[in-house]
């Protein structure tokens, strides 16, 4: 497997709509000249506001999309040229769209993509049950999808784009509508299968705790521009300045002092002696704060 | 033989679903034997009164029947997905999931929906042919070639239906009623067309390949007309797929929620 197994340069997508009958031609660009790279077994979180050309960038690095310029490579592979070479060794989540049918088990789904995979029965029966047992989700594996809850069918969505032990995963807004509980689980074992496997995971999601809990570096876009690409812990650091030192007046009015390396003990001094107060706490500025402000840079 | 397995396990699957509603499975297959032998009935009555219509007897018009709903049943039995689901698949930017797949697009979409209604055409089909005195052992090898042709054709239209939606958005209706138009006009005896009309349905629009030339060439062989006929259907299927392939690349994805139905 190569080092690095996604590159994106400058990657552009342009929607096109006609206004009207004989209207002119409406440009909306969707992806604007996205560069990144992406090394063997990182955990990417690639997040952005409603609009900002998340789901776009992910289509057209799995092949969905053809891109309107740019380049983009995946595996070694150029998505749009090698789809079916490409698609062989990835997996693909969305939380919007299910690859299981509807009114049969998730065995018979299963079954299917094994056949697609060139898996044999018994190795795809194997790993399904490898799977399951981890997930905890054998209970499930042959009720039909419709009976099954959201939470349920999401690891079993899962389970379908890991059969074929892809080396790349691509998970799109994975944790839409599950509750906390589901999101956890779905989360825990992502993790562990990630780490057990060496996916590579290259998640969109709004949901931070998704974020906190999965990955290593953020990819910030909006209005398909790249904002910001960081180590998580470094993003905190550098926005978030770590630990905020709250202290409650006796009017109830709360006062913020920002802790850092830098901050002296005469600055933590002058703060609580200003005034009285009634309460002290501690406070880390949480990610979506920070991801929220620079949003709105 | 991998991508036999996989359509083979994929119409499997499809039938599997549609099995899951026993008896509305049951029922479609029964119904559409019935219309389909309600519709011959009517014909009879008119064959009754004038007993050729343009040279063509009862029972050639029951061969060219049971060639229609035969080769036609192909496309409910084992491609149903392609033509109408397809074209709204593709409106509705929700073909994503066969795409991430690693077969071909278009078949895969094809084969992962079935209509059992399909089979009562195909049982029709079998027995209008048989039943048409036209079909013996010696010519038993170019009805089979005219079954193919005729799927051939009927593959094509609904391809190339199906591919509307990548160039003219929100022509799924069109798209339909194109499906319904060119349905209807190889349901009537070849006889009565003629002329430019004749020459159109015999190669640009060849609808004529199912109910015009299988018929003639029943009663006058031409070896030259047999093989224009699967050549062009061969072709015609071909450019059809090329031309599915090169609209891929302007679908536009959407982002409604959709599971397999």
């Amino acid at each position: 497997m190569p080092e690095t197994v996604i590159i994106a340069d400058h990657l552009t997508k342009i929607f096109k709509y006609k206004k009207g009958v004989l209207g002119k031609i409406i440009e909306n660009t969707a992806v604007s000249a996205l560069s990144f790279e992406v090394k063997a077994g990182e955990i990417i979180a690639f997040i952005g506001p409603n609009g900002g050309g998340k789901s776009t960038t992910i289509k057209m690095l799995t092949s969905i999309l053809y891109p309107s310029s740019g380049h983009a490579s995946v595996l070694g592979l150029t998505p749009w040229k090698n789809r079916e070479k490409l698609v062989r060794q990835i997996g693909v989540v969305f939380g919007q769209k299910s690859q299981l049918y509807y009114h049969l088990s998730p065995t018979d789904s299963y079954t299917l993509s094994a056949a697609a995979y060139n898996l044999s029965s018994r190795e795809a029966k194997a790993r399904v049950h490898e799977l399951a047992k981890q997930f905890e989700i054998e209970d499930c594996l042959n009720l039909p999808v419709k009976n099954l809850s959201l939470g349920q069918r999401m690891r079993c969505e899962l389970i379908a784009s890991l059969l074929h032990r892809p080396s790349v995963l691509f998970l799109d807004e994975p944790t839409l509508g599950l509750d906390i509980e589901a999101k956890y689980l779905f989360r825990s074992f992502l993790l562990k299968q990630a780490q057990k496997e060496g996916t590579t995971v290259f998640l969109t999601s709004h949901d931070v705790g998704d974020i906190e809990s999965l990955c290593h570096r953020i990819l910030l876009i909006n209005h398909g521009k790249l904002l910001l690409d960081s180590d998580i812990q470094n993003l905190k650091e550098k926005y978030g300045a770590g630990q905020v030192l709250c202290v409650e007046r006796p009017s109830g009015k709360i006062e913020e002092i920002s802790l850092q390396t830098t901050t002296k003990l005469s600055q933590l001094k002058k703060f609580f002696s200003s005034q009285p107060f009634s309460n002290v706490f501690v406070r880390s500025t949480d990610l979506e704060t920070i991801i929220a402000s620079i949003y709105r840079k | 033989m991998d991508k036999l397995i996989y359509y083979q396990q994929l119409i499997k699957t499809g039938y599997k679903q549609a099995f899951a509603l026993k008896k509305v499975f049951i029922l479609r297959v029964l119904f559409m034997i019935l219309n389909n032998l309600m519709l011959l009935y009517a014909w009879h009555l008119m064959f009754l009164n004038f007993s050729t219509i343009h040279s063509w007897t009862f029972n050639d018009f029951m061969f060219m029947t049971g060639l229609v709903v035969l080769t036609f049943s192909i496309w409910p039995i084992f491609f149903r997905g392609i033509g109408i689901h397809l074209m709204r698949l593709i409106e509705n930017g929700e073909l994503d999931s066969f795409l991430v797949i690693p077969r071909h697009v278009l078949f895969s979409v094809g084969c992962s929906v079935c209509d059992p209604s399909g089979i009562g055409d195909f049982i029709t089909g079998i027995l209008l042919i048989f039943f048409s005195g036209l079909v013996s052992l010696s010519n038993l090898p170019m009805v089979f070639c005219f079954i193919f042709s005729g799927i051939c054709v009927f593959l094509t239209i609904n391809i190339l239906i199906s591919t509307l939606p990548f160039f003219i958005k929100n022509s799924s209706d069109i798209g339909e009623r194109l499906f319904y138009m060119f349905f209807n006009i190889a349901g009537y005896p070849g006889s009565i067309y003629s002329g430019y009309l004749k020459l159109i349905f015999c190669t640009l629009l060849p609808v004529g390949f199912i109910s015009i030339l299988p018929v003639e060439l029943m009663h006058n062989f031409s070896g030259t007309v047999f093989m224009f006929l699967i050549v062009a259907s061969i072709c015609f299927l071909s450019l059809s797929i090329f031309i599915f392939s090169y609209g891929l690349k302007k679908y536009e994805s959407g982002n409604r929620f959709n599971i397999h139905h």
